[in-house]
């Protein structure tokens, strides 16, 4: 049964990214014909356990939302939005999935159902977080967290984010911002070098080497 | 069989209870901030109460103008003598205790009235956001911690007035993930700027979850229960009300179902094609766009097929980058001057140095070239 549920979504999903849109009128499952022309695929259902199809479908089936719609509502005001006069009337955004920490639809972490955020973990490490696209409805577990330790060297965190989100095919065009912001967040960590005492110059070094001899 | 997803029925503890619940139609009603907003703002207005300065404030003296030649103003000025007031301008908006310009009145018009329909609109488009959890998180809610969206708790736990007591409640929100909004809420308790404090509003807080209960199936004991945890909000499924579903005009607020209000909305609200059962002369609004998602539009293969293909040949544009200097930058060189590559690999530059200084023109040459 489950390898016939795999077949019914792997081609659900293929219909859907090659035909803009899509209105179940039946979802029960799965006896499938497919005609010659690849837009007109008609689904026969018989009964199958629905309960099983519904966390896959949850998200495609509410066509009322889509993230461009929860952008354009969300985008004059949102809780994560900073909007001050000063700077020249920047905004910005509070949102832990934004990278650049910019109120921006490309980098919205709350509005996109894919976003990366990457932030400091203990003892010098970083923290990265996606979202994962399969329950979008289920936010306690729509995270994915992944830490590096302090002691693993720059480039091997940033190559691992990079393996993580854009390699992976999830968010490749976040590869630039992601890699700044662990490089930022690892420079930030380091210890301080404490300023040099200042040496004394002049007739106040003169006296100085007086009253040393 | 309808294609409806299913909604998980969460028990007293927070983990699934096994059951499940088909969405109900109103969670697909179009999403209109717009809508909200205006019948919200109505709505605000409908709890206020008249109030108006005094009907005789700043006319309570017999002034009278002095009229011309006094040199003072015409205004009318206070008879008498014997005290400072005497002789000080009245009754006017620019006078020291003068009437205010354009005294209120209590026969301001302060209620609105607001199209049912647009009411039911309203609400039903508030509900169907309090599905989305981006909208929940753009509202502000903490809901990292929620099983899911909408949060649905069998009414077992509420059965028998199981959640009588404050304790209850609070243990039972903690469980199904509702804590860390419910200690938003607590920690956001500010005292009020301005006037405010005085007039019975003496603190501002966050709003937190929305509970919605069935009064028949689930009992009112739980409104006591949770009356008193800040933020948190009972309402009975028959009675949802816009100013607690958006607060503030905005959509997104977290709600708290008990399964049988959750099954009940069916009945209240019907769908699109299906009248609701109590209210008179209702459908449920439809979408006007049947897809919203605008990226899925674009690729779509309908579009795509009659989308003229791009102009031009690809080129990038580069905008703000360093300008090369062509004379030290060999590929900048070429791209300028094909034939430099020719003119450096046959070192034709040098040529005519190997070959020594040219010839000096014979002496016939300059007897010619000053002839005449």
């Amino acid at each position: 049964m489950h390898d016939q549920l795999d077949y019914f979504l792997t081609l659900y999903d293929s219909y859907l990214r090659c035909n803009g849109y899509l209105s179940l009128s039946a979802v029960g499952a799965l006896l499938f014909s497919t005609e010659p022309s690849p837009t007109k695929v008609v689904l026969r259902f018989d009964l199958i356990s629905i309960a099983e199809l519904h966390f896959k479908m949850t998200e495609h089936l509410q066509s009322n939302v889509s993230q461009d719609l929860v952008w354009e509502i969300c985008r004059p005001n949102n809780a994560f939005l900073v909007k001050r006069k000063s700077g020249g009337g920047s905004q910005f955004s509070r949102d832990p999935l934004n990278l650049m920490n910019k109120h921006s639809r490309k980098y919205a972490g709350f509005v996109n159902n894919k976003a990366v955020g990457i932030h400091p973990a203990e003892k010098g490490g970083v923290t990265l977080a996606t979202k994962k696209t399969k329950h979008l409805n289920r936010p306690a577990v729509n995270k994915n967290e992944v830490s590096w330790s302090g002691q693993k060297s720059g480039p091997k965190i940033y190559k691992g984010i990079v393996n993580y989100t854009a390699k992976q095919g999830y968010r490749a065009d976040l590869r630039q911002e992601a890699v700044a912001r662990a490089s930022a967040i690892r420079e930030s960590q380091r210890p301080k070098k404490e300023d040099p005492e200042p040496k004394i110059r002049g007739s106040k070094a003169k006296k100085a080497e007086e009253k040393s001899t | 069989m309808a294609t409806r997803p299913t909604v998980t029925i969460a028990s007293h503890d927070g983990t699934p209870s096994g059951s499940t619940h088909p969405l109900p139609a109103v969670f697909k009603a179009p999403i209109r901030p717009d809508i909200v907003q205006t019948v919200h703002a109505g709505m605000a207005k409908n709890k206020r109460q008249p109030y108006a300065v005094s009907e005789k404030a700043g006319h309570q003296t017999s002034a009278e103008s002095w009229g011309t030649g006094r040199a003072v103003a015409r205004i009318p000025r206070v008879s008498g003598g014997g005290t400072h007031r005497a002789g000080q301008a009245a009754f006017g908006n620019m006078c020291r205790s003068g009437r205010m310009f354009a005294p209120t009145k209590v026969w301001r018009k302060w209620h609105q009235k607001i199209n049912l329909g647009q009411k039911r609109f309203a609400t039903t488009s508030a509900l169907a956001a309090s599905s989305v959890p981006s909208l929940l998180l753009a509202r502000g809610h903490q809901i990292s911690t929620v099983p899911e969206v909408p949060l649905v708790i069998a009414s077992k736990a509420f059965e028998g007035a199981a959640i009588a007591k404050t304790s209850a409640a609070l243990k039972l929100l903690t469980a199904v993930g509702a804590g860390p909004d419910v200690s938003k809420v607590r920690a956001s308790r500010k005292l009020r700027a301005g006037k405010g404090k005085l007039r019975g509003r003496r603190h501002r807080q966050r709003r937190g979850p929305l509970i919605v209960y069935h009064p028949d199936e689930d009992g009112k004991e739980l409104v006591r229960a949770f009356r008193n945890i800040p933020g948190v909000e009972t309402s009975s499924v028959f009675a949802l009300n816009l100013l607690q579903l958006a607060p503030g005009g905005h959509l997104g607020r977290f709600i708290v179902w008990t399964s049988s209000a959750f099954a009940a909305l069916d009945e209240i609200y019907g769908s699109t094609t299906t009248p609701s059962a109590l209210k008179k002369d209702f459908l449920l609004p439809s979408n006007v766009v049947h897809n919203a998602d605008i990226s899925r539009l674009i690729n779509s293969s309908e579009v795509q097929a009659v989308v003229r293909p791009a102009k031009g040949e690809a080129k990038t544009k580069r905008a703000g980058v360093q300008k090369k200097n062509p004379l030290k930058n060999k590929q900048v060189l070429l791209r300028l001057n094909p034939y430099a590559k020719a003119f450096s690999e046959e070192k034709l530059g040098s040529k005519k140095l190997e070959d020594g200084k040219p010839e000096r023109a014979a002496e016939s040459f300059a007897k010619v070239l000053h002839e005449g």
